[in-house]
């Protein structure tokens, strides 16, 4: 298993390196750069402006900066926001979405799976019909929609929740639950699919039949199955909630990530979209190469080599 | 396996925790004497010498204070400088500094402004508005690198005589130094290598307190101002909040100002809050208008931009589209700059606009079917489209001609728009500085970069140099008047609207004086007594 985390991790680096020069490659061919507006700068000065902050270098030598900086995780000066460094703005603005992140899985994770049990339990009654029903509406419906209509009653009509901004657990109520409702209905209907498949299996009759409580059955039995696929899903779940979203974000005025990922985009601004781009990757990676480990530990006939193949197809 | 189900539990009973510790953000006490303001962005620098956006140049006035300040009527008058004393061409000007102190309680010299000034000349410095100094002598020299710093006509005389001399007559100068690009900056500052961040000294009305990154951002009363007992505000605050959040929080009391200069309103809620009588307007020195591209057909046909100006409806536009209390342009100088505005043309002049059209294909040698479609490009946003889309239709009855519409980004746009690669693409232009030259001065030469149109004139071009060597206000304007006249005959922009800013405030917030230049001063803003409903 060591070799194979070792492997993982040599592929994970080496992903890195390909898309940050693919990211270096489309941050460079998109037209505009940070300093130019409708009210156009003297030439002179434009041109001032760029070889201050080393735009009018080589594209190899920016390449090549970038990739150093990479390695030392230190990419600069924001060149919109001056003053501020990348790694600053990351530092500030990461624990925010990670938070409200992690309050979205706190939420999806658990709920999803008891919902998704109760309706594999019953699935053809009213119960697994309705949870069903809610997990698809779950699903189709954006973010954002929700995030306003939650705004909208809790926080506007009824006074419940503070309509937006940081500070308190309050808060993050509202945002955590916009945030983390399409996963956890998602999370509700893969746990109903794979739970209803194992509880026809021959071993869960076995249990039955020996007597053990059902409870038990679905808990230490049926529910390990399941966690696999689940662990899977998981990965790069944790880390696209974990590193913000933007649209939720900007509705509830909270300072995370996600601001910082689409605006640097928008404002060219060079040594930002490299830094986040690095950072989430980073984090995308490290969470699938958990979730993989995850994998084989709640379930050891996964092998090694059982994990490739399922990588492969 | 049953650790998970008390996950949400766990959940519940922390949120429940933390209902009692803050249920009531940010809610204003009764009797605080603070201003709370939504802004869509943090100030994007706090060193006026990189500050090019209009939000920024807000918190650049509480924060620092040039030579000359604008009051809350809009006069010009004395800052830092208690006297100043103007030589009869109107080249020299001598600037005598009051007493005055910067946060860290050191005293503001002439040699701050001389230093900040020349350090922004440097040709390495990254300083966007540099070209602002470019009226002082050597100025644009030493940006260059052709001319040493001590060369530049800025000269300390003693720690409070700073004389400036300049290139040219320049009416206008003591209007430049109150802009936030002339601002000084502390001698600590200017030499650290460190960028401007954070606890920063300033010499404004207000100082920092505080600053949480895309959260809020905080100054109080500074107390050594000079003029600190004229203050009555304690402290501002500024909230980083999404359009439509800041309007929801405006509704029930939580802020006091949204919408611009550091905010938008949503485009959609305008209409109903001007029905609602809580829509303030300010007028912005500034026009939007259609740029042709005198380069590429069929606009290298002076009646066929004529022909489109004209068919224009201005009228509907402003009442149906942008709502905002706009005025039709029939000109390019917006009435905020104080001049006698002179209507040049009809809106809406269809029949004009036909004979024109009929002319211009004459001479261009086309018949109505050769006509290619025609291009316009704006950036995409909800009000530029709605515009775009409306303006389609009525160009449309002139020629039958189809107009494409192709939004882009808005950097893509401008790249396309700086590379002069569009037919026609709606802009606007707001002035840096209250005197029409801030707008003529765009189209003296083809190949200034502001000038995407690719047009000039050579008579225009002499009247512009004329007026730079005027001394006497009224003939200053004549000329103006008449390089205008030439700009509107030709018409390589064909003018939409004057620009107008459109916010909320509290009806108890007084004398906040909103510039047509897009910025607030809250250096005399007091809540009416007895008004402390927020």
């Amino acid at each position: 298993m060591a070799l194979l985390i070792i492997r993982k991790l040599f592929y994970a680096c080496l992903s890195l390196v390909v898309v940050m020069t693919f990211t270096f490659l489309l941050m460079k061919m998109i037209p505009g750069d940070p300093f130019q507006q409708e009210q156009a700068l003297p030439s002179e000065i434009h041109q001032a402006l760029r070889s201050h902050y080393g735009l009018n270098d080589s594209f190899l030598k920016q390449y090549g900066r970038y990739l150093k900086q990479a390695t030392t995780f230190n990419f600069g000066s924001s060149l919109v926001h001056k003053g501020q460094s990348v790694s600053q703005i990351i530092r500030t603005s990461f624990p925010n979405s990670a938070l409200l992140g992690g309050e979205a899985l706190a939420l999806s994770i658990p709920l999803g799976l008891l919902f998704g049990i109760a309706a594999a339990l019953k699935p053809k009654k009213a119960q697994g019909s309705l949870i069903t029903c809610l997990a698809v509406l779950g699903i189709s419906v954006p973010s954002f929609i929700l995030a306003t209509l939650l705004q909208y009653i809790l926080g506007i009509k009824l006074g419940l929740f503070p309509i937006a901004r940081w500070g308190s657990m309050m808060h993050s109520f509202l945002p955590a639950l916009s945030l983390g409702f399409m996963p956890m209905a998602f999370i509700a209907r893969l746990t109903r699919t794979k739970m209803i498949e194992e509880l026809h299996q021959g071993y869960v009759t076995t249990a039955r039949a020996k007597g053990i409580p059902e409870i038990s059955i679905i808990a230490f039995h049926a529910l390990r199955n399941i966690l696999s696929p689940l662990f899977s899903f998981l990965g790069p779940l944790t880390a696209s909630i974990l590193t913000g979203s933007f649209i939720v974000e900007k509705i509830f005025s909270i300072p995370g990530l996600g601001y910082w990922f689409v605006s640097s985009v928008l404002n060219r601004d060079y040594p930002l979209i490299m830094g986040i781009t690095v950072f989430y990757c980073a984090i995308l990676l490290l969470t699938s190469l958990i979730a993989d480990i995850a994998c084989l530990f709640v379930n050891p006939r996964l092998t090694a080599a059982a994990l490739q193949e399922r990588e492969k197809s | 396996m049953r650790i998970l189900l008390f996950i949400p539990l766990i959940f519940i009973i922390a949120v429940s925790l933390g209902c009692s510790k803050d249920s009531t953000p940010s809610q204003n006490s009764p009797s605080s004497n603070q201003i709370t303001i939504a802004t869509s962005d943090d100030p994007l620098s706090l060193d006026p010498r990189l500050v090019r956006d209009l939000a920024t140049a807000t918190v650049m006035r509480m924060l620092f204070e040039g030579l000359m300040r604008t009051n809350s009527k809009g006069i010009l008058e004395p800052a830092c400088a208690q006297e100043v004393a103007i030589s009869e061409d109107q080249t020299i000007f001598t600037f005598i500094l009051r007493p005055c102190m910067w946060s860290d309680g050191t005293a503001v010299t002439a040699e701050d402004f001389a230093e900040t000034w020349k350090s922004a000349l440097k040709p390495d410095f990254p300083a966007p508005n540099a070209y602002q100094f470019y009226l002082i002598k050597g100025a644009k020299d030493a940006k260059e690198g052709r001319a040493p710093p001590d060369q530049i006509g800025i000269k300390a005389e003693s720690p409070n005589t700073l004389v400036v001399e300049l290139e040219q007559p320049a009416p206008y100068f003591l209007e430049l130094v109150a802009c936030h690009f002339y601002f000084p900056v502390n001698r600590t500052m200017r030499l650290s290598n460190e960028p401007i961040t954070g606890n920063i000294i300033g010499n404004g009305p207000f100082k920092y307190e505080n600053w949480q990154h895309r959260h809020e951002f905080s100054v109080v009363k500074n107390p050594d101002y000079w003029d600190a007992k004229s203050i009555q505000i304690d402290k501002i605050i500024l909230q980083v909040l999404e359009e439509h959040t800041a309007l929801q929080l405006f509704k029930i009391g939580q802020i006091d100002w949204t919408g611009s200069p550091l905010n938008t309103l949503p485009q959609d809620a305008i209409e109903i809050l001007k029905e609602q009588n809580i829509l303030k307007v300010a007028p912005g020195a500034g026009t939007h208008w259609f740029r042709f591209n005198t380069e590429r057909l069929p606009f290298t046909n002076q009646k066929m931009r004529q022909a489109f100006s004209l068919a224009l409806d201005r009228h509907a536009i402003v009442e149906h589209v942008t709502q905002g209390n706009q005025s039709p342009a029939t000109g390019i100088l917006p009435p905020s700059l104080e001049i006698d505005n002179q209507q040049y043309y009809e809106d809406h002049d269809l029949g004009k606009a036909n004979m024109l059209f009929s002319e211009a294909l004459d001479e261009l040698g086309f018949s109505r079917d050769q006509m290619t479609p025609i291009t316009l490009h704006y950036t995409a946003n909800d009000r530029s489209h709605k515009i775009a889309q409306a303006v389609q239709q009525q160009w449309n009855t002139l020629s039958n001609v189809p107009i494409t519409l192709e939004s882009g980004e808005s950097k893509v746009t401008y790249d396309r728009l700086n590379r002069k690669d569009y037919q026609i693409c709606l802009g606007s232009w707001y002035a840096d500085i209250l005197d029409p030259i801030n707008f003529l001065e765009i189209f003296k030469d083809k190949d200034n970069p502001t000038n995407q149109t690719s047009w000039q004139n050579e008579t225009y071009a002499r009247l512009l140099d004329q007026s730079s060597k005027e001394t006497n206000p009224q003939k200053r304007l004549q000329l103006f008047n008449a390089a205008e006249r030439i700009l509107i005959e030709e018409m390589p922009i064909a003018p939409l609207f004057y620009a107008s800013f459109n916010y909320l405030k509290k009806e108890s917030l007084e004398n906040v004086y909103f510039s047509p230049l897009g910025y607030l001063d809250f250096k005399e803003a007091y809540w009416q007594p007895h008004a402390m409903e927020k």
